[in-house]
Order: C-alpha cells, then sequence, then structure tokens
C-alpha cells in the first residue's frame, strides 16, 4: 500500500506542477518588434511607410519598358507583343507573397489599420496615411490597367475570412472611384515638402492626373460612362500642378544636348523630375541599363516611332515626297534633335568601350541582332566607360515629370474639346522650346498618317489630339508610357502591325556612318570571307490582350 | 524479499559565447584592353558575438522490487524542466582604410550595419514508467509523460504521451521446450504509444512586425531601414501527436547462429504542424501554419544476422553477415483540400505521388502534329513540330492539357510515379581467417521514381538554358531527322525550366519519358586487412600490427539514364536537384601498430 501511495502522491504532485505553471512558460520574442508595441510615434509611421518605396519601378522597368509596345522590337520577342502571352500560372502581379502585388496591399492596409494610434498630431498621422493610400492607388490602378476588374479590399483579411478572399471582382468603376478617393486625400493631406524623392502632394497631384487620365480616356474610347468626369479631373490636377510653380523644364538652353542629359545625369534634375528613383554609386546601389544597351541583350526602336519625329522646321518627315524608302543615312537630317538624343544615328558617336583612350566611335547598329531595327536607343545610356559595366549605372530613373503633367493637361483638354492656343503654349509648346522646335498651333493641319494610326479619334479638335499624341510619343518614349498609351486609347492594334526597322534599298554594301567606307553588306549568302556584318530585317506580327488572373 | 528506492536530482547549467570576426579584402582585375583597372567588391570588417544559456533540471525516483523470485517490478517518476535562451548580435562596416588592420573604427562607411537575432523557449515535464516482468516470459512497460511548453498558446501547451509495450518469450514455455533446440529462443512484442513534436519556430503563434533591414530604394538621400506587416498567426496551436503501432517477433535459431526480428507497425501522425491549403493569392500572405493534416504510415522492417565459423586448413574461419531490408508509405488521412487540388496534399494522397503526362514519344512530321490532339496550352517559346515531345490525349478530348489540376479535373495529368525510397536495404558481411580479413558494406534503395526538376541543368544541359555546360549525354542524344529515335527531343534552348514554377510547358511538362529509375545500390566500403602474426610482432615488442586497404563508395548500380545523377544525393535547390557535393570515391592504405 505504502508503495501505491508513493506513486499516486508523486504523480499528483508532478502534474500539478506541470499544468499549474503554464503562464509562467510564457516566451516573447526578445528580436522582433511586437504591434502593441509600434505604432507609438512618428518615427513608427515613418519606418512602416519606408517599406512602401520598393513598389515604384526600377530603372530597367523603366527605361526597358517600352520593349511592351509599338515603339520598339526586341530580342526576344516580347511575349505579350507578339500575341503570345499566355495565362501563367504564377504571375508577379499576382500572387500571395510578391512585393508588387496582393502582399503589397495587405502591407498597406494594416499600416492604414493601425496608424491612427500614434501619438503624433494629426496632420503628421493624416501625412504618413496620405503615403499609404497613394501608393494603394498606384497599385489598384496597375492592377485595374493590368486586369480591368479586380476585387478592392481595403481591410487585411485572416484565414478564416473565406467569404472576403472568395468574393468575385469588382466592377472598374468601384475600384476606380476608391483609387480616386485615396488619391484626394493623398493630394489633401501630403504635406507640400518632403525629403527626396519621398511622396509629396505634388507626386500625388501629378499621379492624380495621370491615372485620372488613363480612366477618363480608357472610358472614353469605350463609351463607358463618366468618361469626362476623370478626363475633367485630370484636367484640374494637372493644372493645379501648374500654377503651383513647383516645376520647371531642365533646360541650359542648349536643345542638341538638354534633352539627353536630362537623362543620362548621375542625379536627375529636381526642378523637371517629381519623382524619380534615386541610384548612387556611393549607396552601392545601381543598375544595368547602360550595360543592357550596349550588350547583348537587345531592342531597337521601331520605324513607326523614327517616322513619328518631326522635322526640325516643325514639318512632318512623313508628308516628304519618297520619306518611305528614305535611307537610315538620309533620314536623320534636319529633324526634330530629340530624334539625335534618342537613336544611334550616323551623326552619334561615344566611348569605344574596347578602346577608351581612343577617339569616340559611332556604334554601329548590330541590325538584325541585338538591334534589329537599326534604330539603337540612346536615350539614359551613360557614355562613361565605367558606366557600361554590368550593375555600374547611376542615372536615376524618371518616375514622373513635369513635362509629363504638361501632356496631360493639353491633352485632357483637348479630349473634353476646350483645348486653346494659350493652353498649348503653357504646355506643349514649353516642350517644344526646350527641343529647339517650332511651336504647335492650333491651326495645325490633319496628319493622315496619324489618323491612320489612331483613326477613332473624330470630334473638331482631331487634329490637335493626334499632334498631342505625336509629343506625347517623342517627348516621353523609353520611359515605360506608351503601352498603356495605346490601351487607353483602344488602338491595340497598333501591335498587331508588322513591326519595321531602317530601310534599305536592296543588296549591297552600306555606310552607315558616313566616315567613308562601308561598314554592312546585306547579301543572298554567307561569303566564305566575310569583311562586313551581315544584315537581315525582321518582319514580327504582334497582338495585344488584358491579362488573365492565375487561377491561385 | 529486497526492494530499493533511489532518488536522482540533475541540473545542468550551459553558457555557450563565441565571437567571430570577417574580413573582406575587394579583388582588383584589369580590363582584357588593361586600359581600367575594376574593383570588385568592398573592403569591410563584420564583428559578431551570441550567447547561449540553457539550463536543464531532472529529478526522478526509482522503486524497485523483485518478489518471490519469479515477479519484478520498477516503478519511476520524475520531472524536468528546460530553460533555452539564445541571442546574437554583429556590425558590419564597409570601407577599410587599410585592409591589414581590419577594425571597426579604421573603417569609412558612415552606414554600418548591425544584425540581432536571439530567442527563448521553456518546457516541464513530468513522466513516470512503470516495468513489469513475470518469470522472465511476460514483460510490461507502461510511460506516460506530460509536456508543457512555451511555443504554443497558453491553452494549448500541454500534451499528453502514454505509452505500453509488452513482449511474451514464448521459447521460455513449458509447452516450447520440444522445439527450443531448433528456435533457442522466440519473443513476440507489441507496443502502442504516443509521441509529441513541437517543431515550430520559438514564437509560432505571436504575429511579429517584419523588419528586413534596409530597403532597396534610395529615400531622402539614403536607404533607410523599413518594417512590415506581420504574417498570419494561427489562434490554436498545439502538439502534434505521433501514434504507433507495432507488433515484432525475434528469433534465434541454429544453436543462435541466425537471429532474426521482423516489425510491422502503423504510425499515426494526428495534426500534424504542416502549412495548411493555399489560399487565393488576393489574401496577401501565406496561411498560418495550424495543425493541420493527419497521415498514415505503414511500413515493415526485417532483420537477419547470421554468425558462424568452421575450419578451413586447420585454421577457424569466422564469418558473419546481415541484412537489413525496410519499406513504408505513407498516405494523407486528414487535410482540408475542398476543389481536391492536386499539388496540394489530399485524403488518400500517398506522399511522394508525381503526378504528369504519358510520354507516347516524338512527333514524326508536321501531319502527325495536326492529326494529334491539340498540345498547344503546354507550348512554350516554339510551338510543337516534328522531334518534339508528345503525349497520350487520356481523357481523349482532342487536347492535352492539365485541366484545373483537381481530383475531378487533371486533364491528362495521370499518377506517373512516386519518389518514396521503397525497400531501403544494407547489407554488410565480414570474413576472417588466420590474420586476414574482408568486410564489405552495401547500401541501396529497390524502388523510386525520380522526376529532375525544371531547372536541373546537369541533367537537361542546354534545353534548360543556354549558357548550361556542352554534356556528352546531351549533345549525343539529341533528336535530328536523321537520328529520331533519340532521347532528348529537337535542340533549342529555354525549352524547361524557364517558365516559371509548376508551368506546364514545353519540356517542363512532368512526363514519363524523362522520369528516372531511382533505384540504385553503392559499395559504401570494402576492407581488406592483415592482422600479422603474434609470434613475430612479439619478438619485435608490439602488440599488433595491421596492414589494411579501404575503399570508400568505390561502385555502384546507377538505374537513371545517362548515370548523370548521383540517386542518393538528389537533394533539391533554387538550382534543382541533383546539384550536391559528389560522394567521393576514397582509397585508402594504412598500416596501424599498436605498442
Amino acid at each position: 500500500m505504502c508503495k501505491n501511495k508513493f506513486l499516486l502522491l508523486s504523480l499528483i504532485i508532478t502534474g500539478s506542477i506541470v499544468t499549474s505553471c503554464k503562464k509562467e512558460l510564457d516566451r516573447f520574442p526578445i528580436a522582433t518588434i511586437a504591434p502593441q508595441t509600434f505604432f507609438k510615434t512618428e518615427k513608427d509611421l515613418e519606418l512602416f511607410t519606408n517599406g512602401f518605396y520598393g513598389y515604384i519601378p526600377s530603372a530597367q522597368t523603366i527605361m526597358e519598358g517600352d520593349g511592351q509596345s509599338d515603339n520598339q522590337e526586341t530580342v526576344p520577342r516580347n511575349r505579350v507583343v507578339e500575341g503570345a502571352h499566355l495565362i501563367p500560372s504564377t504571375d508577379s502581379r499576382w500572387s500571395t507573397n510578391s512585393s508588387l502585388s496582393w502582399g503589397y496591399l495587405r502591407n498597406i492596409n494594416y499600416f492604414l489599420e493601425n496608424y491612427s494610434k500614434a501619438d503624433a498630431p494629426d496632420a503628421a498621422k493624416n501625412h504618413h496615411a496620405g503615403i499609404a493610400r497613394f501608393f494603394r492607388a498606384w497599385f489598384y490602378y496597375d492592377m485595374v490597367a493590368r486586369f480591368g476588374d479586380v476585387p478592392w479590399y481595403s481591410k487585411t483579411m485572416s484565414s478564416e475570412d473565406t467569404e472576403q478572399f472568395n468574393r468575385p471582382r469588382d466592377p472598374r468603376t468601384l475600384v476606380m472611384d476608391s483609387v480616386l478617393a485615396d488619391l484626394n486625400f493623398a493630394v489633401a493631406n501630403l504635406r507640400t515638402t518632403t525629403p527626396l524623392w519621398t511622396i509629396h502632394k505634388y507626386v500625388a497631384l501629378a499621379f492624380k492626373a495621370r491615372i485620372c487620365l488613363f480612366e477618363g480616356t480608357w472610358r472614353k474610347y469605350r463609351q463607358l460612362a463618366d468618361a469626362d468626369k476623370f478626363l475633367t479631373q485630370a484636367k484640374e490636377a494637372a493644372k493645379e500642378l501648374i500654377d503651383a510653380n513647383k516645376y520647371t523644364l531642365y533646360t541650359t538652353g542648349n536643345p542638341d544636348v538638354d534633352y539627353y542629359n536630362l537623362f543620362q545625369m548621375d542625379a536627375i534634375s529636381t526642378s523637371e523630375v517629381i519623382l524619380a528613383r534615386e541610384y548612387r554609386t556611393d549607396l552601392n546601389i545601381m543598375h544595368s541599363v547602360t550595360a543592357d544597351i550596349n550588350g547583348g541583350y537587345g531592342w531597337a526602336y521601331t520605324k513607326s516611332l523614327i517616322n513619328s519625329y518631326l522635322m526640325k522646321d516643325g514639318s512632318r518627315f512623313t508628308d516628304k515626297p519618297g520619306y518611305a524608302t528614305m535611307t537610315y543615312m538620309q533620314e536623320f537630317a534636319n529633324r526634330d534633335p530629340r530624334l539625335l538624343q534618342t537613336s544611334v544615328n550616323p551623326f552619334y558617336k561615344r566611348f569605344n568601350p574596347s578602346n577608351i583612350t581612343g577617339p569616340k566611335v559611332s556604334p554601329n547598329p548590330r541590325i538584325g541582332g541585338a538591334n534589329p531595327t537599326g534604330y539603337a536607343q540612346i536615350k539614359f545610356y551613360q557614355d562613361d566607360p565605367n558606366k557600361v559595366i554590368y550593375g555600374q549605372s547611376d542615372n536615376d530613373a524618371p518616375i514622373i515629370r513635369y513635362a509629363e503633367a504638361l501632356l496631360i493637361y493639353a491633352e485632357a483638354r483637348a479630349e473634353l474639346g476646350e483645348l486653346t492656343q494659350a493652353d498649348l503654349d503653357l504646355t506643349v509648346n514649353k516642350l517644344r522650346a526646350r527641343a529647339g522646335m517650332p511651336a504647335l498651333t492650333m491651326a495645325v493641319s490633319l496628319d493622315p498618317v496619324l489618323a491612320a494610326q489612331y483613326p477613332n479619334v473624330s470630334g473638331p479638335m482631331k487634329n490637335i489630339v493626334l499632334e498631342i499624341r505625336r509629343e506625347r510619343r517623342v517627348e516621353l518614349v523609353s520611359e515605360n508610357l506608351r503601352y498603356l498609351d495605346l490601351m487607353r486609347w483602344k488602338v491595340g492594334a497598333l501591335l498587331a502591325e508588322v513591326f519595321k526597322g531602317a530601310y534599305f534599298p536592296g543588296l549591297g554594301e552600306y555606310d552607315l556612318n558616313l566616315d567613308g567606307s562601308p561598314e554592312y553588306a546585306i547579301v543572298t549568302a554567307q561569303p566564305t570571307n566575310p569583311t562586313l556584318a551581315l544584315l537581315m530585317l525582321l518582319l514580327i506580327q504582334t497582338y495585344f490582350c488584358l491579362m488573365g488572373i492565375p487561377a491561385i | 524479499m529486497n526492494n530499493k528506492l533511489r532518488g536522482f536530482v540533475s541540473y545542468t547549467f550551459r553558457n555557450i559565447t563565441g565571437n567571430n570576426q570577417d574580413n573582406y579584402i575587394p579583388i582588383f582585375y584589369q580590363t582584357a584592353d588593361e586600359t581600367r583597372t575594376i574593383q570588385d567588391g568592398r573592403s569591410g570588417i563584420g564583428v559578431g558575438s551570441n550567447q547561449t544559456i540553457q539550463k536543464v533540471l531532472n529529478a526522478y525516483m526509482e522503486y524497485e522490487q523483485t518478489l518471490a523470485a519469479k515477479h519484478y517490478l520498477k516503478v519511476m517518476a520524475g520531472i524536468g524542466s528546460e530553460r533555452y535562451h539564445t541571442e546574437s548580435n554583429s556590425i558590419f562596416r564597409n570601407d577599410l582604410i587599410n585592409t591589414g588592420t581590419p577594425t571597426l573604427q579604421l573603417a569609412l562607411d558612415p552606414n554600418s550595419s548591425f544584425t540581432s537575432d536571439g530567442g527563448e523557449y521553456a518546457l516541464n515535464s513530468a513522466y513516470s514508467r512503470i516495468n513489469y516482468t513475470y518469470d522472465n516470459k511476460y514483460l510490461l512497460e507502461l510511460n506516460a509523460r506530460m509536456d508543457a511548453t512555451s511555443r504554443f498558446p497558453v491553452n494549448d501547451r500541454v500534451g499528453y504521451f502514454p505509452s505500453v509495450s509488452a513482449g511474451w518469450r514464448i521459447s521460455e514455455e513449458g509447452f516450447f521446450s520440444g522445439l527450443k533446440s531448433v528456435i533457442n529462443d522466440a519473443k513476440f512484442r507489441f507496443s502502442y504509444g504516443s509521441l509529441g513534436n513541437q517543431d515550430v519556430s520559438y514564437y509560432e503563434y505571436i504575429a511579429s512586425l517584419r523588419s528586413e533591414g534596409k530597403i532597396g530604394n534610395i529615400i531622402g538621400g539614403t536607404h533607410p531601414p523599413a518594417v512590415y506587416a506581420p504574417g498570419l498567426v494561427s489562434s490554436s496551436l498545439t502538439w502534434e501527436k505521433q501514434n504507433s503501432k507495432n507488433l515484432g517477433i525475434d528469433l534465434a535459431l541454429l544453436k543462435n547462429r541466425l537471429s532474426t526480428s521482423f516489425d510491422y507497425y502503423i504510425r499515426d501522425i494526428k495534426d500534424m504542424l504542416t502549412v495548411p491549403q493555399q489560399l487565393p493569392a488576393v489574401l496577401g500572405t501565406a496561411p498560418p501554419l495550424t495543425n493541420a493534416a493527419d497521415l498514415r504510415t505503414k511500413g515493415w522492417e526485417m532483420t537477419l544476422t547470421w554468425n558462424d565459423k568452421f575450419n578451413v586448413a586447420g585454421s577457424p574461419l569466422s564469418y558473419n553477415f546481415r541484412f537489413v531490408l525496410s519499406d513504408n508509405q505513407t498516405t494523407i488521412t486528414k487535410f482540408n483540400n475542398p476543389n481536391g487540388l492536386i499539388k496540394d496534399w489530399y485524403v488518400g494522397k500517398k506522399v511522394g505521388e508525381i503526378w504528369g503526362m504519358i510520354g507516347d514519344g516524338f512527333f514524326t512530321s508536321d501531319e502527325d502534329v495536326a492529326n494529334h490532339a491539340d498540345q498547344s496550352e503546354l507550348d512554350g517559346y516554339y510551338g510543337f513540330q516534328a522531334g518534339d515531345p508528345k503525349y497520350v490525349d487520356l481523357n481523349g478530348d482532342g487536347k492535352i492539357n492539365i485541366g484545373k489540376q483537381t481530383l475531378t479535373d487533371h486533364g491528362d495529368l495521370t499518377i506517373i510515379g512516386n519518389n518514396t525510397p521503397r525497400y531501403t536495404f544494407g547489407f554488410n558481411t565480414s570474413v576472417a581467417w588466420k590474420g586476414f580479413d574482408v568486410s564489405i558494406f552495401l547500401q541501396g534503395v529497390g524502388k523510386r521514381d525520380y522526376w529532375p526538376g525544371d531547372r536541373t541543368g546537369y541533367f537537361w544541359g542546354q534545353y534548360f538554358a543556354p549558357w548550361e555546360q556542352v554534356y556528352k549525354h546531351v549533345i549525343d542524344n539529341v533528336w535530328t531527322p536523321e537520328n529520331p529515335d533519340a532521347y532528348f527531343p529537337r535542340f533549342a534552348g529555354w525549352r524547361v525550366g524557364d517558365f516559371g514554377l509548376d508551368a506546364w510547358r514545353d519540356m517542363g511538362v512532368v512526363q514519363t519519358r524523362y522520369l528516372q529509375n531511382g533505384a540504385y545500390m553503392r559499395i559504401k566500403n570494402l576492407t581488406l586487412g592483415y592482422n600479422l602474426p603474434a609470434e613475430i610482432i612479439n619478438k619485435l615488442g608490439l602488440k599488433q600490427v595491421r596492414l589494411y586497404l579501404s575503399g570508400e563508395n568505390i561502385g555502384e548500380i546507377n538505374k537513371t539514364k545517362f548515370k548523370v545523377l548521383d540517386p542518393e544525393a538528389l537533394t533539391s535547390s533554387s538550382w534543382g536537384t541533383g546539384k550536391a557535393y559528389p560522394f567521393q570515391r576514397t582509397y585508402s592504405a594504412g598500416l596501424n601498430i599498436t605498442f
């Protein structure tokens, strides 16, 4: 008996020790931040909003983004332009954890659920909420532009919220109204001066103008409701930005280099650029765009883009007799100076990466190869031998700049049928002046080439709408805007056209850089001892679509 | 009558501290034209320290009694407690003034980086055991333990884990005496028991804000740190239990020369701590780890040992061998997967299942492509032509596809194999005679399927990426109109591994043609030895002199195609399976002298 009692007693004692001390076992993280201890000060809010900036596109995305448009032909071919985009099983824009997708939205919504706990002045709290809502608006704008209708979420969900996360898409009208509400909050509450390249009131205004112009034109060209509401919002946002007198176009008064320099300087102009993604050698945050342009993977501008540049005197290249059969060696003469600062051309010379102490040379385009059309990009190219190396470029990526705000204002006014010569002088003609080009007037004649490209433009201001589109294409080329321009104008068919390259009349030898000796030959069979690079032209079929949502 | 009561207390205090320093030195190199010197990397110094404190207390009492010679009883009960704390800190600073004096203070970078980590856990336990033996024939053991851990929420902390095992030595029974000359010893064993698993991170149930250090953007002229929303945690999280039933028999036969044992077991894992079913992406974060699954494993294990010696040429030759063979298979018995997604676990799924298409060789011509079911949903970059893989239209709908990848709609997918190693075996034997000895150890897997994986460049060569090495097994086996029976299809880059995970495009389609037989056998060790006779070495004043030759991993039977992958090293990494440090063939010869 004695032993049974002992056994029972010991079981009771040990059992009670284990179970009664459950609380005593509490252990809390010692190296991470508990939510209860955060959101106390404005500094906490700032720490959290810092995490939103990862959404800002990289230099590659901006500077190489026109690969998915009719501005560029790429190697390998862009799947969307080719019409071969299939719904992928995973899409970085539609995934759980991607920094560009729903995980990003959840982070913003989590902040918006918690920021008001901070012990800070309302203005400070609202400023940070403004940053969060600005990025949420940007996120949803990207989602709507890519997928159309998407579900709108303004709260975080738990794994039990089955009904919420299995909800169908919301109509784009609902989503875009919410986007507009976010933008209005941001504009109303963001501070006007903040540290360099952070979000402030004017960034929000510029984005509001961009997003509302997108939505207004998308609806107008699809006969959807409330197109004018968004066009008006776009117009007003752009005008408020212009009237604030915070920004001016970058210029040193030298139209032959200003445009080029704006995009290749180490530190981009803060007078023109409203938001940029900064790159700096001393912080070891650099990109590879110069190396990409110089390197093996490649792309080049299409003939259709090159043709859209006017002559230096303001007349149209496409009005010149025989323009269609003008060769690479001829077509760059007396053109809009921005053309010579955007594409490789016979007059362009740069450091020879394989002999940097030697004279600058003409980089012959690798036609048919890395530069399929012949018109290799030089916008954003840093002509510095140290920056041609992969991962060594440090020019900042312009995310949105004043030039675009001017073009938004002009386009919105024109689409609303309200545009005046004064508006043109305030906007497009400022860009023309910086580029050394004559002014655009309301009386400009209708361009049949543009009219054919954009057949759905109508109304009394058709001529001027088309010219504003030309100006926009030229000024903002390679800034990752063209694809969505085509989408909102409902001219995706332009992607299905055969992309053309430089014109060559036939077999023979060609002196591309006009130095007196030929660099290229077009031949029918490979010579046994070729002395010149071989040339071929690519013809590519293309079309477009909205993106499908992956199954999960 | 004699009995004993004993008590034991042990307390362990462990304090482990460590310091480390890393120095970074940049490498300079010249461009091919020797016009520029480029610096790769930056100089820097990292200094770190870490400390771990572990306190373990164990106290138990034991009571032992033998009654009337035939009854033996032992009772034990105790408590234990463990407290664990670990932390580490490190500082890193770039741009040393002089790489010869790497010191934090003598570096220039104004942005030093700091990292800290740490965690704690606590565990309390109580346990008891009763052993009872009657007449050395009947054996019984009862175990009970209770554990409480800090890793689970306060109401889910305690787990109870009882177990019982019983043995019957039938060979000791009177009725067995007639058999005892043949079966020298026989014992039946049975056990039923429960074990707990708390293998989750220290704070799995607590939501913490995440900080990943500096952001990648430059804002305000610097790149500041940021804090991010916590992931989801489960409101209830508790012990995973493994309940095992085991039935075994041990036999010794033929004058104890042959001994064998056989076990059959069923292991049920209840409330497995695992990631639950996938949820829609719009949730924005991974679903939290929960007690999401039940699994059942059925298996068996067999051991055969033989020991004997006899005389050869007047000297004893002793030899033995041992053979072990085992097998098991696991089935999912509970998992919430309402849509029946085949990528996830579902009830009835066998762990290791490989879903894929049935390969039907290559297309022979464009007409063949046109006449075959439409494969365009599986297109990669090049469309389908002669020389491209062709698949069987299992559901006969005129299209080759993967459906919705669910149990009800899986298109032309079917289960084509299972990557669980089956029939794993080991065999060793040794023979000794007159100072000579030989031993050999073999090991292997009897049955296994293996899919190379779409990033396994070692296997796919240029089909994976044009920049892969040019492998002979690829180059020699490429389809051409002249070589229509080749193993690999029409030659092109980016045909596999370039479409993202689980993409089912082009050669990324899992299919029978490239499914590998992962069965193998390897000679892990072979040793030849000779001990010099005692009478010779004693004269030299030595105790033992041994000469030997030994080889490790000296040969194998590898059933994978072209034998480019090692079936024993199929570990996965982001660059596919098989990119593991290879097993080395090692040969050694030696001389051991004992004085």
